[in-house]
């Protein structure tokens, strides 16, 4: 691990890992992260045309899986709160992007997918030895998280291989450029993140001005709809089609 | 010679080919809310159907149908061009109008809703129609918009047996409506009346179900199963919160916050009636050597008791509404709300209909059927025809040789047991082992019904605390569901006359005879109920035929039948999926088609590590 990067990693993990009942949001947010892992290293074993390696990724998808038993057992256990655990569990995974559409090894192909998983296990695996070094983390998470390293450093090693055999095979250029897409994608990937978070912030304040501004006289006209049964509107009933025509009313949005 | 006959052959099948019109596909969408599903129609029979959740592997996932549609094209072999038509389950502009409506009627309390509102509509779903355009690449004028709860009527009554019937459809909510009611003759819906939010039976339910640590969506008959372990003590409650008369319901709106509030939905009066929410995580076990545990854990079963009764009285309102407003003999429901099966039961036993149907993806995901359907009857004026029972197995399928390359792949053992397969899959279940089961293509709707299923004896009641906790990895007081010989069904439940056209998709519960209850104890529910599925050979020839050596050996018809996955995560669709659950759990054997997999003896699949 390069110095720089150690001295990020020491000093976003001190802050963040000191706040108050952070440490079992992050834990949970481990859990979907490895879940989200399980299912690109599933879609890679039933995609690959290298069918040796479909054991290995089988076999990666059910680490991952274990893990994020792990950390959800751990996020429990230190408390996560009833509705962050909600929003966390319901739209974490396709938030980040990392499930949903196309999975990794559809966007990557082969080389530069194994190129990802060696990349994010490496990182993980350095992150992990901030947490350890810096004591952040509770005697029982630091124990499970020692297994879950053995792990990721399997996943770092044979993914590597995988890359050396490429660069054997004469490949060393192409393997070369598919890390350094790798590593420029995940910061731009972090970059939109961090633009996402921005402009979330500014559309709700802009939104909130709306609201009071444009939305409140109007309350002056309206009624919330009334209890009971009322007459179906819209759809194809009689009265819409009489009003249009029936493949047009059945184009229309409204 | 031979040749000869074989080119005849070749040219009487391109001639019947060009004399032959082209197929009629339409494809039916729903999505953008929960359980996105896309179904493909030809000639108005469906021809598959699939819900996005079992290729992206996110439960529930409410993104476009991408990859179930792009699963359906290929299995009909024809591109988005050759679709007549594009049929999106709602209508997005009328929705949209009902958030705004409910943000301005609400104003300044809806607050907190609006932002985040506004921000997913003016971002996305407003634009539905170009969405769909590119997504799909289908030309404009052939893209349709049913509505929410037409779709639901749709896809129930098209589906039912019935050429007449009245239809009611409950759920959380579509466009404005929360409640419908129809009236379907032929190929005819016509629309009667509705009750429109924020007053919904399914958020109702929904609230419920967060309230008591479950998933909104997913966690619902989490509540029905829980509530059999409770007393409806909260029922002074429950009536002031729903409040039913005249055939109808509202909801008090000072205890519920779901039209104000994007993530909660109920407010402080709510608590003060029923305490402090339960954590997902807290324990519910009614059978703690912790008092407090106990104590929190009968407070939760009396909290579901209370709101499926609550539930179940409104619906009878409703039914009974449905009869008197368009009198039938036969009743359609559809909708979230109608996958209760505890209601489906005293709907059927009590209600004024002789016939009730249900249809087994009665959800969000089966609006694209209806959609479809719709499409085909309503839009095109298609008139319905006599068809077969309704079939389920409308998923992806793989063929043998694939599933064995996999297996290879894997280095799973595997054997061939083609000749006598039903009695060696009967003598593993005689034996307690606990199987997996992958046949054919995936089942369509939430429930297995034997086509990526596990199986088990029903026989003790062990069985279920073992599926539970070793196999399933879910909480202890879910039951599980019997599968019968059709032909048997009477001989060990109690199936009211109105329910009998539903036992083969899972959807009402019926009383297990109480002369055999003791015989199937792990399947018998602590009210002794069953949410039982019937199998014959119209249905399922293979499974009926594997129950049928199993009664040879036990004397039992009946087996446990429980969806092939665990739990947080959708049914499994590929073989890798399926090896994948099946290696992660403890259960006995596989049978993917004829092949048959033991579980790897090592403790854990992949240790010692291989080969670098």
């Amino acid at each position: 691990m390069g110095r720089l990067r150690q001295f990020y990693l020491t000093c976003v993990s001190e802050v963040s890992w000191r706040i108050p009942n952070r440490p079992a949001k992050f834990l949970a947010q481990f859990s979907q992260a490895e879940r989200g892992s399980a299912y690109d290293m599933l879609a890679a074993a039933e995609l690959t045309d290298r069918r040796e390696l479909r054991r290995k990724y089988l076999e990666h998808a059910l680490d991952e899986t274990a893990h994020s038993k792990i950390f959800r057992e751990r996020a429990n256990a230190l408390g996560i709160g009833r509705e962050e655990s909600a929003i966390i569990d319901i739209g974490y995974l396709s938030d980040h992007g990392i499930i949903g559409g196309e999975t990794l090894f559809e966007r990557f192909g082969e080389l530069k997918f194994l190129a990802f998983v060696h990349i994010a296990e490496k990182q993980a695996l350095e992150q992990f030895m901030v947490y350890k070094s810096r004591d952040l983390l509770d005697p029982e998470t630091q124990v499970r998280l020692d297994g879950i390293r053995k792990d990721e450093l399997f996943h770092m090693t044979y993914s590597g291989a995988e890359l050396e055999h490429y660069r054997k095979n004469g490949l060393d250029s192409e393997v070369d450029k598919a890390i350094r897409q790798v590593h420029r994608d995940r910061w731009k990937e972090k970059w939109l993140r961090f633009s996402q978070h921005i402009g979330h912030f500014v559309s709700s304040l802009w939104l909130l001005l709306i609201y009071a501004l444009l939305i409140a006289p109007f309350r002056l006209l309206a009624r919330p709809e009334g209890v009971g049964w009322h007459q179906s509107k819209g759809g194809l009933s009689p009265d819409h089609v009489a009003k249009n025509n029936k493949l047009i009313a059945a184009r229309m949005q409204s | 010679m031979l040749v000869l006959e074989s080119q005849r052959d070749t040219l009487q099948n391109t001639l019947s080919l060009v004399d032959r019109p082209m197929p009629c596909w339409i494809l039916g969408i729903s999505a953008l809310y929960h359980d996105s599903a896309a179904v493909l129609l030809k000639d108005g029979v469906v021809f598959a159907a699939a819900q996005e959740e079992r290729f992206t592997r996110i439960k529930n996932d409410l993104s476009m149908p991408i990859r179930a549609t792009a699963w359906l094209l290929e299995h009909a072999g024809i591109s988005p061009s050759e679709l007549e038509a594009l049929v999106f389950y709602e209508k997005p502009l009328r929705k949209f109008e009902r958030i705004l409506s409910t943000s301005v009627a609400y104003f300044p309390y809806s607050w907190r809703l609006f932002s985040p509102q506004m921000r997913a509509w003016l971002g996305d779903k407003l634009w539905l129609r170009d969405k769909l355009i590119s997504q799909f690449a289908v030309p404009k004028d052939r893209i349709f918009f049913s509505e929410h709860h037409l779709s639901h009527a749709a896809s129930a009554f098209y589906c039912s047996p019935h050429q007449d019937a009245t239809i009611l459809t409950v759920d959380g909510v579509g466009e404005w409506a929360t409640t419908a009611l129809w009236s379907g003759s032929g190929a005819d819906i016509t629309p009667v009346s509705e009750i429109r939010y924020p007053h919904s039976l399914g958020l109702f339910y929904s609230a419920i179900t967060a309230h008591l640590g479950f998933v909104v969506n997913n966690g619902e008959y989490k509540v029905m199963g829980m509530a059999s372990f409770g007393e409806p003590r909260f029922m002074a409650e429950m009536n002031q919160l729903l409040i039913v008369k005249d055939g109808r319901f509202e909801l008090d709106l000072r205890y519920f916050c779901h039209h104000l509030h994007p993530r909660r939905a109920t407010t402080r009066h709510f608590e003060t009636f029923f305490g402090v929410p339960r954590h997902p995580s807290e324990p519910f076990d009614l059978d703690s050597d912790d008092p407090q545990i106990v104590s929190r854990s009968q407070l939760f079963a009396d909290i579901a008791a209370s709101a499926q009764l609550a539930l179940e009285e409104a619906l009878m309102a409703l039914v009974h509404h449905a009869h008197q407003t368009c009198p039938s003999t036969a009743l359609c429901l559809a909708g979230g709300v109608a996958l209760n099966a505890v209601a489906n039961q005293r709907i059927a036993t009590e209600g004024p209909f002789e016939h009730v149907w249900v249809q087994p993806a009665a959800g969000d995901a089966g609006g694209a059927l209806g959609a479809a359907l719709w499409g085909w009857h309503m839009v095109m004026g298609n008139p319905r025809t006599a068809e077969p029972a309704f079939q389920v197995s409308l998923g992806r399928s793989w063929s043998a040789s694939k599933v064995a390359d996999y297996l290879e792949d894997f280095r799973l053992p595997f054997t061939d047991v083609t000749e006598n397969f039903s009695e060696t899959v009967a003598a593993d279940l005689a034996a307690g082992k606990i199987i997996a089961w992958m046949q054919d293509g995936f089942e369509w709707g939430p429930r297995a019904l034997g086509y990526r299923s596990i199986l088990a004896d029903p026989r003790s009641a062990e069985m279920k605390d073992r599926i539970n906790r070793s196999v399933k990895f879910r909480e202890p007081f879910r039951p599980f569901a019997p599968v019968v010989l059709a032909s048997a069904i009477d001989d060990w439940f109690e199936v009211p006359p109105a329910a009998r056209n539903m036992t083969p998709y899972m959807v009402c519960t019926v009383n297990v005879r109480s002369e055999v209850i003791d015989k199937i104890p792990a399947v018998t529910h602590i009210d002794g109920t069953a949410r039982v599925q019937s199998v014959s050979d119209e249905h399922n020839p293979l499974l009926s035929k594997v129950i049928e050596a199993f009664a040879a050996l036990t004397g039992v018809p009946v087996l446990i039948n429980t969806s092939f996955n665990v739990k947080g995560d959708p049914i499994v669709n590929s073989p890798v999926d399926a090896v994948a659950t099946f290696l992660q759990s403890e259960m006995d054997c596989m049978y993917i088609g004829n092949l048959r997999v033991e579980q790897p003896k090592r403790q854990r699949y992949h240790s010692p590590r291989i080969d670098g």
